[in-house]
């Protein structure tokens, strides 16, 4: 519900406007993330790529990169994580996630639930891939694959389906059909 | 932002679909491969083996490398990390490991403990220290 009013408040000529709006947006949904229960220890929801997704199919590939990156490098200094090893497994999460979603995005042929999850998936499987190859270099962490996939699935629908309503408000409000 | 952009189904979808279920479908097949391992856990600080810990025993371990020690607790065949100071303790809340493959991962502290998986024919195990 905030995040919708932040961004119908926003001039809609004003491409940096809308970036930084989509960066407050996925700070704040970072944040309201780490003091949500979780079921599993291993499960993030992931919601923080919700203002990713928006600005991929509102603004475009470059947007989606810098909201990420932004949201990633802010999101670390506030929560005391910048250049420890879960701000490196966060960026290569982040990074990996926004190069697939790009990828997908602009072949035409995904639907946006599908670009969301192929995006969960990424985000994990990237870090994962940092885990195993900078931070712990133990091929054993492969067998966390299965979980990281399975959540992947989970969380890619919701953030998907959330991206999905958000899209179409600003669709509706922006006159951009 | 053109209506058909937000479609909730296109023909790609199959594609992504097929492609997930060949992957799940493959790594089962790997995983499925996996013999079963020993009955130890490998303790591992920022890549290096410091621990090898027999699960058959029941004992408490303290990691001394970080202060307040890193606790850990083995016996019946199942290892848990009881106590750390960091603050999320994803790691204790993962509970305990007992089979081959499973572990529990430290991301702040760079720990790792598994136990070891062997394919077939068993790996040789890195220099223990400590």
């Amino acid at each position: 519900m905030e995040q919708k009013n932040l961004l119908r408040q926003l001039p809609a000529d004003r491409e940096e406007a809308r970036l930084a709006g989509l960066v407050v947006v996925g700070l704040l949904l970072f944040i309201f993330e780490a003091y949500l229960p979780r079921p599993v220890p291993w499960l993030k929801f992931g919601l923080a790529n919700i203002a990713t997704l928006v600005a991929l199919y509102w603004m475009g590939w470059r947007a989606a990169f810098l909201v990420s990156l932004y949201r990633i490098l802010i999101g670390s200094f506030f929560t005391g994580n910048l250049f420890t090893p879960g701000f490196f497994l966060s960026l290569g999460g982040g990074m990996s996630a926004v190069l697939v979603m790009g990828a997908m995005y602009h072949l035409r042929i995904f639907s946006l639930l599908s670009v969301s999850i192929a995006g969960a998936l990424a985000h994990n499987l990237g870090q994962l891939l940092a885990a195993i190859y900078l931070l712990f270099k133990n091929a054993i962490l492969w067998y966390l694959l299965p979980y990281l996939l399975l959540t992947g699935i989970i969380t890619g629908v919701i953030t998907g389906l959330f991206s999905y309503y958000l899209l179409r408000r600003i669709g509706e409000d922006f006159g951009e059909k | 932002m053109k209506k058909n952009v937000l479609a909730l189904f296109k023909i790609g979808d199959i594609l992504f679909w097929l492609a997930l279920l060949s992957a799940a479908w493959f790594y089962r097949s790997i995983i499925a491969s996996s013999a079963a391992g020993d009955n130890l856990a490998l303790v591992e600080i920022a890549g290096e083996v410091k621990y090898r810990i027999d699960l058959k025993l029941n004992r408490q371990y303290e990691l001394d490398e970080f202060h307040p020690p890193v606790q850990v607790a083995a016996g019946g065949g199942h290892l848990a990390i009881i106590r750390n100071d960091c603050v999320q303790k994803i790691c204790i809340k993962m509970g305990a490991i007992s089979r081959p493959g499973q572990m529990i991962v430290c991301v702040p502290k760079k720990i790792l403990i598994y136990i070891p998986v062997h394919h077939g024919t068993k790996k040789s195990v890195k220099a223990i220290t400590g």
